[in-house]
């Protein structure tokens, strides 16, 4: 039986990195809420990020580069742009899925030991608004890092960056924030619809970006 | 058209800062291994990289089998799916492993066999003494085995025509020789297969080239049967002091503290009449060098 292109495109070691990654911030997310109260989010937030921006060097680092001469075997095929684009597709997929169940844990803690359902709502209210935060920062510093194919010293670099830009958000946001942000439900809905909106707009660009640089190698390498 | 030329190109040109890749014509013909051959700088990737289809950016039109245009390459999955292409280094991406090659190789090629592949990989060594490992990295290999992987993936596909590019820069003498062995069965292993292939080795190739295509700066200087080029081309020595008097009329000529040795068309041995010198049959990398030596800048 084929695989599906991403199976294919990515090695086994770096989607079990993804895994991991994600059950590890599970378990830190649930740990801080319990042990250190909600300023743990910032770790998920800063952490998740670093780690998958790090992550992606060893499968598509430089992919919207025009000099990723790297993809001749796959350029000498018919179907290969279509392969490259649904590995692309699949990948920011899960990277988004990574970022989600990474806060999982945090839920959870919320849910098991703050039994409190004001608290637990306003919980609920940030959540919205970290998770599209670190969805936007991560993509990014993809269409970052993907245009240069970085050493690996630049792309730990540049996973810091996006780490820090990530945190910096969340802790505007928070500062910004009123203390019951429950009184302002509409307006942290309206918030998350918003940088919802705009972590898609940055995925999608982060994709088109990519297919853009595999289209443009066939030019001048 | 011609029937007997799987891939014709016409006024092909490719400009770059300072060079410029102009070929007229271009016809690789069918059921024969052709060799580019020419300097570093030559054109001979870019040639190569327009005629798979992996350079896009070029003018000219190219006829693949007698039916596609180059506009079809990309939309007619039977063009690239005839077409086996082996590149330099950077073919796959370094982090990726034989197994995902493995996989990538059935996903985008119609006619991968999963089977052939992995005994060429066991025919080529390429694991050593080590059985077939699917976890290997492409960076874990050396250039000379890149190379035999790139074969085997190729080689394991059902094509028509392959286009390798340098395949025999990285391999030890004795892959080069299996290299001729491998490339022989593929011709004769249907109807009208061709190969197509650069190379810096000329001796090493030779006994496998039956039509051969030199280029020196951007352009196509010198093409013919293997066996044509040697009744046309033919090798003089003779002693010093007729040096002056063959001078004019030598292709291209080398000095010795005993004499001179040179390479003039053969049409021309009879303005050598009287003179005292001996002649013999050009191999393939004297005329090579001799073709190349006529049109470099290398002074």
């Amino acid at each position: 039986m084929k695989k599906s292109p991403y199976l294919a495109f990515t090695s086994l070691g770096y989607r079990i990195l993804h895994l991991i990654t994600t059950l590890g911030f599970i378990m830190i997310g649930f740990l801080a809420d319990v042990y250190i109260g909600s300023i743990g989010v910032v770790m998920i937030s800063a952490g998740i990020p670093l780690i998958l921006v790090f992550l992606d060097y060893f499968a598509f680092s430089g992919a919207s580069s025009r000099k990723q001469k790297s993809m001749q075997f796959v350029k000498s095929s018919c179907k290969g742009f279509n392969f490259f684009k649904s590995a692309l597709k699949t990948d920011i997929w899960v990277k988004q899925g990574c970022i989600v169940l990474g806060y999982l844990g945090y839920i959870l803690a919320e849910l098991i030991y703050f039994t409190d359902s004001e608290a637990f709502f306003d919980s609920f209210l940030l959540l919205l608004i970290y998770l599209p935060i670190s969805g936007l920062t991560t993509n990014i510093t993809l269409i970052i890092s993907r245009r240069i194919a970085l050493t690996m010293a630049v792309q730990i670099a540049v996973c810091y960056i996006c780490s820090m830009l990530s945190t910096i958000l969340l802790l505007m946001y928070s500062f910004l924030m009123p203390e019951h942000i429950s009184d302002y439900t509409v307006a942290a809905i309206v918030s998350f619809v918003i940088i919802e909106a705009l972590s898609i707009i940055v995925g999608v660009i982060l994709y088109k970006d990519c297919v853009k640089g595999y289209a443009s190698s066939f030019s001048d390498i | 058209m011609n029937q007997n030329n799987v891939i014709e190109a016409r006024n092909i040109s490719k400009t770059f800062k300072n060079f410029t890749l102009d070929i007229p014509e271009f016809n690789l013909p069918q059921g024969f291994a052709t060799a580019l051959i020419g300097e570093n700088g030559a054109g001979k990737t870019t040639l190569l990289n327009i005629l798979t289809g992996i350079r896009q950016d070029y003018k000219g039109s190219i006829n693949y089998f007698g039916k596609y245009s180059e506009k079809e390459i990309d939309n007619n999955p039977d063009v690239k799916e005839r077409i086996g292409y082996t590149g330099t280094d950077n073919y796959y991406l370094p982090n990726w492993t034989v197994g995902q090659i493995e996989d990538i190789s059935s996903l985008i090629f119609d006619k991968f066999d999963h089977d052939k592949f992995k005994r060429l990989c066991s025919d080529l060594a390429i694991f050593g003494p080590a059985n077939f490992d699917k976890h290997k990295k492409v960076h874990a290999l050396s250039d000379g085995t890149k190379t035999k992987l790139m074969l085997a993936g190729v080689l394991a596909r059902d094509t028509d025509v392959l286009i390798m590019d340098e395949p025999a820069s990285p391999l030890d003498p004795l892959m080069r020789d299996k290299l001729c062995e491998l490339i022989r069965d593929y011709i004769n292993s249907g109807e009208n297969k061709s190969v197509f292939f650069s190379t810096h080795n000329i001796s090493d190739m030779e006994s496998v080239t039956d039509y051969a295509i030199i280029m020196e700066q951007g352009k196509i200087v010198e093409q013919g049967f293997v066996e044509d080029l040697k009744e046309k081309y033919i090798v003089v020595k003779g002693e010093k002091e007729d040096i002056e008097k063959v001078r004019p009329i030598l292709y291209t000529m080398s000095q010795s503290n005993y004499g001179f040795e040179g390479m003039c068309l053969a049409e021309n041995l009879d303005k050598l009449a009287g003179l005292d010198i001996v002649t013999e049959t050009p191999s393939l990398f004297k005329i090579s060098v001799a073709v190349m030596k006529k049109n470099s800048l290398i002074k």
